[in-house]
């Protein structure tokens, strides 16, 4: 339903009112008038038949026709009345009036007394009597045209008053909606302004004439007050929102710079601690050997031992001065960032662990690595030689390490995979694996400064990527690093997944 | 014009026909004829009361009988007592006596005086001076110089018409209708002027 105007609603609803309320009456004065005049018609003819009848008792015991006929043709000042007669005691049509109408408009006997109407004609038989007794019957009829005529004008006079006053309707309706439209139109406008302009300080101020329409307007503008000064509350708390985001940013800034200065710092002493703990070391090893080398026959077996111990407890030192200081680099220095071919990369660190892999007749299976990311090449190399040399660590001892490394895109990603046989890791330490110093094996199982999988850590983190593991034990495990693509990489055809099931996955 | 149904027509023309025999019938029947007229007669005369009134006195009581008397011979048979018989008029029942002199007449409203009193009639109407009796007859002068009060007389369209002498009803007490003076003759003015100055001598 198309929705229609305020306006056009309230004229019609006002118009059709007016014009409902003067069909009501018009039809009602008219049926009242129609009734009313039939029945002071019959009262009318009733009491003229009465009167008519009264005088007429003697004549018709008498006979006399003359007089009948006088007494009838007083009938003329009744010009609707236009049939007359008189019936004797018998009930014979006596006397007619008037003398020249057809016999056929006199009914041949007297019906029952009283009025009747018929739809043209008013008729009444009125029994004429003298002192109780009957004497005959008077029979008049009334033209029922004249009324008719008259109805008509009736209701053309109430056509034409009811057409006036519905157009007099029509105007006022449409003189007083104003009255109503107006204000609301207004109250509208201020609406469609505000909601326009999110102005809510504008206020409604037209005139209003109904008591209604003025509390419409005043609740109106008590709303616009309210949900200004909720606007302005609002404004003000985002405005001190704002400041405290600010005060904070500046307070986490500052302190972040405060934190990055002392962890610089720290850094800076680590790097400094063990950058000077190499030359005593280097010496303390270096003596050692001296001593043993130069002095071995004068120590005696026991001595000799002593000094090995020492020697090798400093040759340890050193690496982990050595590993220290690596990550202790990664962390302060700054990464420059190059597009570097992983399988080049890879096959350096093959060739960089050439000796060791020899001596333990280790497989190792490059072949799947191919592929550009952007990386720190350094930093790259130091990944891949921990994770190679943890592959080939963790075997059992008689048994021949296996590794095999591939590639595969993850997105905006390269993944690069080291999958080794070897103990694997139990589920219980998964969380630890990547941490400092973590061990998982005596020293003497397996040796290492506790570093390793920190450093690849935290090379892989500086520079985007991200670091996993999945491990089933016993059948060994599977490293991975992510880091980010250089240029798009074609598959590479093959993945492992279908041959090995992970039992723990792990993210870190 | 619908034509009337078929009984009714038969029934008009029936009547017609009967009328006609009556009318046309020249001499014959002749006291089929009379007896015709005074069964009218005999109507309009008990008719009468219900367009006189009488003074009070008139009556004895209020349930007195209207009683209307005959001197004379009577020409109605028992027409007359067929067409009151049972009538009520202002709670007075109808009677009919017949008298055979004037010294019979008492209690009486209505007195018919036969033809044959002519002679007499005078004398009866003086003896009955001060008395509410409505005098009726046929005889011819009735109403005029014998100073009755009413007449039958038959006109020229051979109807039954009345002759009222509205001054010797009144020097009665007995007040005649308008009606009934409407339908019938008043005796002029001037002769009643005449009359009642002859019967002041």
């Amino acid at each position: 339903m198309k929705p229609s105007s305020l306006k056009g609603t309230l004229v019609g609803a006002m118009f059709m009112t007016a014009v409902t309320a003067l069909l009501l009456t018009g039809a009602t004065m008219t049926v009242y008038e129609f009734s009313a005049y039939k029945q002071s018609l019959a009262r009318h003819l009733a009491s003229l038949a009465q009167t008519i009848a009264a005088n007429s008792s003697a004549l018709l015991v008498y006979d006399d026709q003359k007089v009948a006929q006088e007494v009838l043709s007083a009938l003329k000042s009744e010009p609707a009345a236009d049939a007359a007669c008189f019936y004797d005691q018998a009930g014979r049509l006596y006397s007619a009036y008037p003398t020249n109408l057809a016999a056929g408009n006199f009914p041949v006997f007297p019906g029952p007394d009283g009025l009747r109407f018929s739809r043209l004609y008013l008729t009444i038989f009125q029994p004429v009597e003298e002192k109780g007794a009957r004497v005959g019957t008077l029979f008049i009829r009334e033209d029922l045209r004249g009324i008719y005529r008259r109805l008509g004008i009736y209701v053309s006079v109430v056509v034409v008053v009811m057409a006036g006053s519905a157009a007099l309707a029509l105007l006022l309706s449409t003189f007083f909606q104003q009255r109503i439209t107006r204000p609301v139109l207004a109250l509208a406008e201020v609406a469609r302004q505000i909601s326009q302009k999110k102005d809510f300080s504008v206020r409604a101020d037209m005139g209003v004439s109904a008591e209604e329409l003025r509390l419409l307007k005043e609740a109106f503008n008590e709303m616009l007050d309210r949900i200004h000064q909720r606007d302005v509350a609002l404004q003000q708390a985002q405005r001190q929102l704002q400041q405290y985001a600010a005060d904070l940013e500046a307070r986490v800034t500052e302190r972040t710079q405060s934190l990055e200065e002392t962890t610089r710092q720290l850094y800076d002493f680590c790097y400094s601690v063990a950058h000077d703990l190499k030359a005593p070391i280097r010496a303390q090893v270096a003596y050692a050997r001296l001593l043993l080398d130069d002095c071995g026959e004068r120590l005696g077996p026991e001595g000799t031992t002593y000094a090995e111990r020492i020697q090798a407890a400093g040759e340890r030192q050193a690496l982990l001065v050595n590993d220290l200081l690596a990550h202790v680099s990664l962390s302060r220095s700054d990464l420059p960032m190059a597009a570097v071919d992983l399988a080049e990369t890879a096959e350096n660190v093959r060739a960089d662990l050439r000796l060791e892999l020899e001596r333990q007749g280790a497989a190792v299976d490059l072949s799947g690595v191919r592929g550009t990311v952007m990386a720190n090449p350094a930093s790259l190399h130091l990944i891949l030689i921990n994770l190679l040399s943890n592959a080939l660590k963790f075997v059992p001892r008689g048994q021949q390490p296996r590794v095999r490394a591939w590639t595969e895109p993850r997105g905006e990603f390269l993944r690069l995979w080291v999958e080794d046989n070897g103990v694997g890791i139990s589920s219980q330490y998964m969380d630890k694996l990547f941490g400092m110093f973590q061990r998982l094996h005596t020293r003497e199982e397996y040796p290492g400064t506790g570093i390793g999988l920190a450093l690849v850590k935290r090379a892989t983190e500086r520079m985007q990527g991200r670091v996993g593991v999945e491990s089933q034990e016993v059948q060994g495990s599977r490293f991975w690093v992510e880091l980010p693509a250089a240029a798009p990489l074609q598959n590479s055809g093959t993945t492992p997944d279908d041959r090995v099931e992970p039992i723990h996955k792990m993210s870190v | 014009m619908p034509l009337p149904p078929t009984h009714l027509l038969i029934r008009r023309l029936t009547f017609c026909a009967v009328w006609l025999l009556g009318v046309l019938t020249p001499g014959s029947e002749a006291s089929g004829q009379t007896s015709r007229e005074y069964e009218i007669k005999a109507v309009l005369l008990f008719n009468l009361a219900r367009f006189v009134e009488w003074p009070t006195n008139a009556f004895p009581s209020p349930q007195a009988p209207l009683v209307i008397g005959i001197l004379g011979r009577d020409p109605f048979g028992p027409l007359l007592d067929e067409a009151v018989a049972g009538e009520v008029i202002n709670g007075h029942p109808v009677l009919v006596q017949r008298y055979s002199s004037l010294a019979q007449v008492k209690d009486c409203q209505i007195l018919f005086i036969g033809v044959t009193e002519s002679g007499r009639a005078r004398d009866v109407i003086s003896a009955l001076k001060g008395r509410p009796i409505l005098t009726v007859s046929e005889i011819s002068g009735f109403t005029q110089q014998l100073g009755g009060m009413t007449r039958f007389y038959v006109n020229e369209q051979n109807k039954i018409r009345l002759r009222i002498n509205l001054q010797a009803a009144k020097s009665e007490g007995l007040s005649i209708s308008s009606k009934l003076l409407q339908v019938a003759e008043v005796e002029k003015a001037s002769y009643l002027w005449g009359q009642v100055h002859g019967d002041s001598q």
